[in-house]
């Protein structure tokens, strides 16, 4: 078992506080995405849990033993750093092999593993390579098989893919998936990617201004996130602040949007997601499961499967995301309907 | 790059001659001059060994380069290891007073040679150690520390601090992180450095001149005493060694050193 735990996490720069308070539990042989903006102390949670900064309070344990004392050469994690930082002056095989070495295998084992992780990452027969003499992609390989060949119980991994070109990135999440689920390995990874997060991991953390705001499921994350700084981080969302009546939320304007199936009252904010609504040419609205609003669409942003319509409406500007296919039965401008069924608002707790 | 034209080209080509000629042209004259038959620099030249010769009599001579060389081995050997490693502690690790202590670095470099030698010579009276040779290497490897500390300095700022934490995270302790990760990076640094080193050390005059007791003197004192005494072609014989050894050691320096940054 090597699930990694932190409880109470707090670090603080003079002023600022990097992290405060945090407490999440990584289970065994997940993979775990930290996300937030710059700042956020997602890196700052990462690098307690290698131990290259200590926490002023709080406790880190790995595989149920408490690290606060360990340094980071005894904690047995792999790291995959940013900028990937293979030792220049070593080739791609001495660089796969450096932890092996330091822990004093001997050299047909070393040989062995060395093969057997280029193996693994698709790079066989580059192990006489310098770094220098290899492809992006490549490097990021490498630095992965360097950091999983000696078997640690947790693998860290600090913005993994942000030095990848676009193209190459998605092929790269997929690798990175695959190794993950073959090794087995406790995962942690810090993201600023909303769409990476939600692509790789089987749990989420969004971290704002050092504290924890949510954590959960991908999918559950986005269908409810429940607070305003997750439904806009984690996707686009559009809000609607009002007054919470018996049959759902007034708006200013006097338009009522019926609660979502469940539940809710008392909520003075709904959210939709702009992909979840539909956008028609004025007319009047129907059922009571419909929420319909009106308004002015002000433009029409093309981006090839998809265009992201701006509409003003309800003292406010909000985006409807349409399919290409579906732009030649709106108008180009002017009054719009604007629609969506009741159960995909999103209550907001905030 | 592009390239000035015209007149300014000219100029310009005609400006490099002349900084070239002012640098090079005593220096070339006295090389000549120490393969010349004649005590007093009469033309035409005739070729000779002679004054080589005379030098390698000179018992003075020659014992003072001996020491001269092996003064410089050690301050260089001991002014490498301690300049890299404050060069490591100065710009890699953070610790109260590092501001006030790198500032303080450069200032040496200014001060009048005179000056730091006679210092040196109250000062090592002061607290016992007087005159002599352990004196003029304590003052060797004064003088070249800041050197030393300045060159490795400027390679370790092109080193990816990453580096020195992937490897801990492999599981390497402080001292073979820095073996294998931090030394290979910032070799070519220290090499340059110790060249630096042993060029101030083997180049010094006025710190031995103070220092060295009168019975060892180190070569430039000797030379300086001959000079008063008289001026031979055999000076300018040595003098063109020491102008040989010096500037291979600059440009073994300049190959591991790029002056001026990166081009």
């Amino acid at each position: 078992m090597s699930e990694v735990r932190v409880r109470n996490l707090s670090l603080a720069y003079g002023a600022t506080k990097a992290l405060d308070d945090v407490s999440l539990d990584f289970p065994d042989g997940q993979l775990f995405g930290l996300l937030g903006p710059s700042g956020s102390g997602k890196t700052t949670l990462l690098r307690c849990v290698a131990g290259f900064v200590f926490p002023d309070h709080g406790s880190v344990m790995i595989g149920g033993e408490s690290v606060e004392r360990v340094p980071v050469e005894k904690r047995e994690i792999g790291m995959m750093f940013q900028s990937y930082a293979l030792f220049p002056n070593m080739s791609v095989a001495d660089n796969i092999g450096f932890g092996l070495k330091v822990r004093h295998l001997d050299k047909p084992e070393i040989t062995r593993r060395v093969g057997e992780s280029l193996e693994l990452v698709h790079l066989e027969g580059l192990g006489d390579r310098r770094p220098h003499a290899l492809s992006g992609g490549q490097r990021q390989r490498v630095a992965l098989a360097r950091a999983i060949v000696t078997r640690p119980r947790v693998l860290l991994l600090d913005e993994p893919l942000s030095a990848l070109d676009k193209a190459l990135r998605s092929e790269m999440q997929v690798e990175l998936r695959r190794i993950q689920r073959e090794v087995g390995i406790t995962t942690i990874f810090v993201t600023h990617d909303q769409e990476e997060a939600l692509t790789l991991s089987d749990q989420i953390g969004i971290l704002r201004a050092g504290r924890l705001v949510r954590s959960g499921a991908p999918r559950n994350l986005y269908h409810v996130p429940q607070d305003r700084f997750t439904a806009s981080f984690l996707g686009e969302a559009n809000f609607f602040d009002g007054k919470p009546e018996q049959g759902g939320l007034r708006l200013a304007s006097g338009t009522l949007l019926p609660w979502p199936g469940q539940k809710v009252e008392g909520i003075a904010t709904l959210a939709v997601r702009p992909e979840e609504m539909t956008i028609s040419a004025a007319g009047p609205a129907h059922g009571n499961e419909t929420c319909a609003i009106s308004g002015e669409l002000v433009r029409i942003s093309f981006s090839g499967p998809t265009a992201l319509c701006l509409v003003r409406g309800e003292g406010q500007q909000f985006s409807v995301l349409v399919k290409n296919s579906e732009l030649t039965e709106i108008p180009v401008s002017g009054p719009v309907k604007v629609s969506w069924p009741a159960a995909r608002s999103m209550p907001i707790l905030d | 790059m592009s390239q000035p034209r015209g007149i300014f080209r000219v100029l310009g080509r005609g400006y490099v001659g002349l900084v070239l000629f002012f640098l090079y042209a005593p220096i070339l004259v006295m090389a000549l001059m120490s393969f010349n038959a004649s005590e007093f620099y009469a033309f035409p030249l005739s070729f000779t060994l002679d004054w080589y010769r005379r030098l390698w009599g000179n018992a003075d001579i020659v014992a003072s380069a001996w020491r001269s060389l092996w003064i410089a081995v050690a301050t260089t050997a001991i002014a490498t290891v301690l300049g890299t490693a404050a060069a490591l502690a100065l710009f890699r690790y953070e610790f109260r007073g590092k501001r006030l202590l790198q500032s303080l670095l450069f200032p040496p470099i200014a001060i009048p040679w005179l000056i730091i030698g006679t210092s040196m010579l109250i000062f090592f009276f002061w607290v016992g150690i007087g005159r002599g040779t352990p004196a003029v290497i304590l003052g060797h490897v004064a003088l070249a520390l800041p050197y030393v500390i300045v060159v490795v300095a400027a390679r370790l700022q092109t080193f990816d601090p990453q580096l020195e934490e992937a490897a801990r995270s492999l599981g390497a302790g402080q001292w073979v992180v820095t073996r294998d990760v931090t030394l290979p990076w910032i070799a070519s640094g220290v090499v340059a450095g110790a060249l630096f080193a042993f060029a101030v050390s083997f180049d010094q005059f006025v710190v031995s001149y103070f220092l060295a007791q009168p019975g060892d003197a180190t070569l430039p004192v000797v030379i300086y005493t001959a000079i008063r005494k008289g001026f031979t072609p055999e000076i300018n014989a040595i003098s063109t060694i020491i102008i040989a050894v010096s500037m291979a050691v600059m440009l073994a320096a300049s190959r591991f050193f790029k002056f001026g940054g990166e081009r």
